[in-house]
């Protein structure tokens, strides 16, 4: 022992030690000084394993620890033959095997146990050659000293990790490419995409991943689920009060900025500095919503920030009696030789009625204070770890349309946490895009991927539309109608706020969608039904849940034009294809119509007479469908328009109606996104059997991908037509709308729809499931390019994960699960967990 | 002190000379001129390069009219702004109230023409871009005519000229849509950045500006 101590320069979330030799000889030190640095780690929610070859019992005994966490204790003894966790009760085994020479099987399971709680990586710190050597064979990416100095450089080194979290040294991310997203560079052109695509939210509250030196191309912004400005078309989100304001200079020149989607934590890394570079980390606290965490470390006297005790900011609000938002922030700054650091709890509170509550923000930020930067960070790593472990993807081939897809469920989470009403924005949390405005991506595209990840939050998602119910009834009366119809555009109140004329280009157009595109109407009923059908298939719809879908079935049935012939027809319309606008009979809104007027007449508990009405009304509402061709014709004359195939004009996606003119789009049968199709992706019950593939074929060429909302639909459609490379590419193309900035607005927002449908795609493209009657329908449909694929998602009350190859289907479940494969299929299905698999007969 | 120069290919051209005052009160600079009636036709070129190459020559103006104009033996090879008075223009530049910038989108023409935009906006004049839509820059996704309007536009402007200018959108060929929009306008100025090649399938808004349009043309190199 002794010598010169190599120090870590880096911050640990977990350090594997040898115990029973190099580098501590246990029976040859005092313990006393390993057990309280030990326990002092453990309570920062650093984790710790020792790993000896005598028994875990002897380890345990010597060491005499009972941490109270949150950083676990592990212990690999008797030669690595088992594994135990110190808990309060002593140690628990988690593994034993018969024989091992060495600990690589107990080490491969302390770092999955780490990898559990989002400790991977160059998180995890080995001391000491041999351990080290082994953990790498299970992690190249772990830091090993194989030479810490004996026990006193051990000691160091523990030590050093105790002193960086009291300077508030910034800790780091595991680099993991297939689970960080990475930026290099300070682009000003791109800046404003990744303060986008770096947005962190909790408890309902957006933070952007602004910069903290707040350069003037940037565009910070906090805003929050479901808190608008005004009541004007025009007044949007509410930008909340800046968060984020750290004084540096000189500023950063050039900088790698890091999204690790594993642990929820966005990190900045200075590259070129004179002097200790500029480092940040910050997340949105898991554990206590509506908390950012940050810290920011640089050389000292470039933080312009007093270094000295904690300090509580003065409650800072924006907003009105309308809705508000307002923090309160606690912030420390320390000083470690040559770099100063800056730590700043923020803690929020938001309200869609009224001001923003102090109170509630304080108590926060006493809760967060308490458990202060290093506990949050530690939970931050396990929440995160545990969501993946729930909901999540592995595509062993294809790791960058994992890391797209990861990047998409990790802004499909942020809605998590946000109470009991839920407004989702066509940005979610990541911009002020589109005003924040609820659209039908909400409901048709949004909901069902959260749904998959996160049941409660989709639950106030519908919770927000019951909500709405009121003014939806009185916007119907307004029309002369019975029922409720829902507005295309929705904001706080539920009432229209569809802007009423816009720029298609330089062409000044008017808006019809307001007035026009009525399907949103039973795009909400469905959500709402789908909703109880895929989370809580046993108790059926709520009372509320089934006034929604009474009045919306209302609506229809006055809205409805019956001809002297006894068919019915919905005349004046538009389609999700906004590029023909004013159209009878649009296939897709019928169909949507009929359904819900079905679907009210069985589920809604409506009188029977009225029941009996609807279901003649919907039978006798045309669709539009040729059997002899199996097509539906979008609307009533859309066949007899000009031919025109998208790649004729350019190749999609491509907004058709900016290059050639709206009229000549209009007069051709170019579409903007799937129509028709819409009907095989939300309702494939109700399309005619054997209608997917023709409608494919002819539309698919035809549509120009002109809505960000259309190549992930089209992705899953392919796919459910037994076209899985085509879905492929186009789920790569959905992919990248915001990474690679394809419409040139994503500095205004993440395009949470495509987040959604890229979602979708995976789980009713690719799996191919469907629930029906609190059964799982699972057709599988794997591209060639993925030799494997594994989804986990939730249904039904359960915990699904599904692994393909294009010879086996293996699904395991949280409980008791049914699944039907279909009929026809060629998989083989196994399963080692509760699932029953019933005779399918999907087609 | 710097100057801009009024070519004069004819002794009493009142286009070119106005034309060159306005630049030079643009560019803060004094006018000079070059007279070239008396020089052989075959040595216009080359007396007009050496006039612009010298030193404090901040920029120059000339016409694209008559049936041999020396512009087009020049304008590729000048580095500072050339106004171009084109083969159709009528008007006498009296100054500049409202100036068109057509922006293509790189980052190029965006540097180029900045600077220009900045001087007009502090002369008091209204300055408008323009952007033209075609096959090769037409947006992938146009999600709603009201809000993907108003990000577009927010965001192309960031990224191209941060001063507070407007922006017209159009779609079709940009040549002719640059015109259409200078004539629709009304504008004193347009100004084009170019990397003054005009070889082959380039510069096609640059030729059409001179030999179509009406409206006086600075060009700006990238």
């Amino acid at each position: 022992m002794g010598g010169v101590v190599p120090l870590l320069g880096r911050t640990a979330g977990a350090m594997i030690l040898g115990w029973d030799g190099a580098p501590v000889s246990a029976g040859a030190e005092p313990v006393g000084p390993f057990r309280c640095r030990i326990a002092r780690l453990s309570a920062l929610g650093v984790h710790v394993a020792v790993a000896g070859d005598r028994t875990t019992t002897a380890i345990d005994d010597e060491l005499g620890l009972r941490p109270t966490g949150p950083g676990r204790l592990l212990l690999a003894g008797d030669s690595g033959r088992a594994l135990a966790e110190v808990t309060s009760c002593g140690p628990v085994p988690v593994g034993q095997w018969r024989s091992a020479s060495d600990h690589s099987d107990s080490l491969r399971m302390v770092l999955a146990l780490l990898d559990g709680v989002g400790v991977a990586g160059e998180l995890v710190v080995a001391l000491g050659a041999d351990i080290g050597r082994l953990a790498r064979l299970h992690d190249a990416r772990v830091v090993v000293v194989p030479e810490p100095g004996g026990a006193a450089g051990v000691l160091a080194l523990l030590d050093e990790q105790l002193d960086r979290a009291e300077r508030l040294r910034v800790p780091g991310v595991a680099r993991d490419p297939r689970w960080t997203v990475v930026e290099r560079g300070a682009d000003p052109a791109r800046h404003r995409v990744t303060e986008s695509l770096f947005t962190v939210s909790s408890g309902g509250i957006g933070v952007r991943g602004s910069v903290e030196d707040s350069p003037d191309y940037g565009h910070p912004l906090v805003v929050a689920a479901g808190v608008y400005a005004g009541a004007e078309v025009a007044d949007g989100l509410l930008h909340g009060p800046d968060l984020i304001d750290v004084r540096l200079d000189p500023p950063v020149s050039d900088d790698v900025r890091v999204l690790d989607l594993r642990t929820g934590v966005l990190h900045r890394d200075e590259t070129r500095a004179d002097g200790p570079p500029l480092r940040s980390l910050r997340f949105a606290s898991i554990s206590e919503p509506a908390v950012l965490a940050m810290r920011v470390e640089a050389g000292a006297g470039r933080l312009q920030v007093p270094v000295g005790p904690a300090t509580e900011t003065e409650w800072r609000a924006t907003g009105s009696a309308y809705g508000g938002i307002g923090a309160v922030a606690e912030q420390r700054a320390e000083r470690a030789g040559a770099v100063e650091s800056v730590q700043c709890l923020v803690a929020m509170d938001r309200s869609p009625r009224g001001r923003a509550r102090p109170g509630r923000a304080h108590r926060r930020l006493a809760r967060a204070s308490v458990a202060g930067f290093e506990r949050l960070l530690s939970a931050q790593r396990a929440g995160w770890s545990d969501r993946w472990d729930r909901v999540g993807v592995t595509i062993p081939d294809d790791p960058e349309t994992e890391l797209r897809l990861r990047l998409a469920l990790f802004h499909l989470w942020g809605l998590s946490g946000a109470g009991r009403e839920l407004a989702v924005g066509a940005r979610g949390l990541t911009g002020h895009g589109y005003s924040g405005h609820v659209f039908w991506d909400a409901d048709a595209f949004v909901l069902p991927a959260l749904a998959t990840i996160d049941p409660a939050a989709a639950a106030a998602m519908v919770r927000y539309r019951l909500n709405r119910l009121a003014a939806a009834r009185t916007r119907a009366r307004a029309d002369g109608l019975a029922g409720a119809r829902f507005p295309w555009e929705s904001a706080r109140d539920g009432d229209d706020v569809t802007p009423t004329a816009g720029y298609v280009g330089g062409e000044r157009v008017p808006i019809l969608t307001g007035p026009l595109e009525e399907h949103i109407t039973a795009d909400v009923a469905w959500g709402v039904v789908h909703h109880a059908a895929w989370c809580r298939p046993a108790t059926g719809l709520t009372d509320d849940e089934a006034e929604l879908l009474r009045d919306t079935a209302r609506y229809w049935a006055s809205r409805l034009e019956v001809d002297p012939d006894g068919s019915a027809h919905l005349r004046r319309v538009i389609g999700p294809d906004e590029y023909h606008e004013c159209v009878d009979d649009n296939a897709f809104t019928n169909a949507m119509a009929r359904w819900n007027l079905r679907t009210a007449a069985t589920l809604a508990s409506a009188p029977p007479v009225e029941s009996a009405a609807w279901i003649r009304a919907a039978d006798a509402l045309v669709d539009g469908y040729d059997p002899s061709t199996g097509r539906y014709e979008q609307f009533t004359g859309y066949f007899g328009l000009r031919q025109l195939l998208v790649n004729e004009l350019a190749p999609a996606p491509v907004a058709a109606d900016v290059l050639a003119g709206r009229d000549a789009i209009a007069a051709s049968q170019v579409i903007k996104q799937p129509d028709v199709l819409m009907i095989h992706h939300l309702l494939p019950e109700a399309a005619a059997p054997g209608s997917l593939a023709p409608n494919v074929d002819f539309y698919g060429p035809r549509t120009a991908h002109g809505s960000s909302l259309s190549p992930a639909v089209m992705a899953s459609l392919h796919a459910r037509a037994g076209q899985a490379d085509a879905a492929l590419d186009l789920l790569r193309l959905s992919l990248r709308i915001d990474l690679d900035d394809l419409s040139r607005t994503t500095s205004a927002g993440v395009h949470l729809g495509a987040c959604g449908g890229a979602w979708q795609a995976m789980i009713r493209g690719f799996l191919g499931v469907r629930v029906s009657a609190g059964r799982l329908r699972l057709d599988p449909a794997l591209p060639d390019r993925w030799p494997e694929l594994e989804v986990r998602f939730r249904c039904v009350g359960r915990e699904v994960r599904v692994r393909v190859d294009h010879d086996d289907v293996a699904v395991d479940a949280s409980g008791a699960l049914t699944v039907e494969p279909p009929a026809d299929t060629r998989h083989r299905y196994s399963t080692s967990s509760g699932v029953t698999f019933a005779p399918g007969g999907m087609s | 002190m710097t100057h801009v120069t009024a070519v004069l290919e004819r002794d009493a051209d009142e286009q070119v000379a106005a034309a060159a005052r306005v630049v030079a009160t643009l560019l803060g600079a004094d006018t000079s001129t070059l007279h070239l009636a008396e020089v052989d036709q075959s040595d216009r070129a080359a007396a007009v390069l050496e006039a612009l190459t010298a030193a404090g020559t901040v920029g120059a103006a000339l016409t694209a009219r008559g049936p041999h104009p020396v512009c087009w033996d020049v304008i590729t090879h000048v580095d500072v702004p050339l106004l171009v008075v084109p083969e159709h223009s009528e008007r006498v530049l009296g100054g500049l109230a409202r100036v068109l910038l057509p922006l293509d989108g790189s980052v190029e023409t965006a540097a180029a023409v900045s600077g220009v935009a900045r001087r007009a906006l502090q002369e008091g004049a209204s300055v408008v871009a323009v952007h033209v839509f075609d096959a090769s820059t037409v947006p992938a996704f146009w999600d709603q005519p009201a809000h993907t309007h108003r990000h577009w536009t927010g965001e192309f402007l960031r990224r191209n000229l941060p001063e507070p200018v407007e922006l017209d959108l159009r779609s079709g060929r940009p040549a002719e849509e640059v015109l259409a929009e200078a004539d629709d306008s009304g504008a004193d100025l347009v100004v084009i950045a170019w990397a003054q090649d005009l070889g082959a399938g380039r510069a096609a808004t640059v030729r059409r500006a001179l030999t179509a349009g009406r409206t006086p043309v600075l060009l700006v190199k990238t």
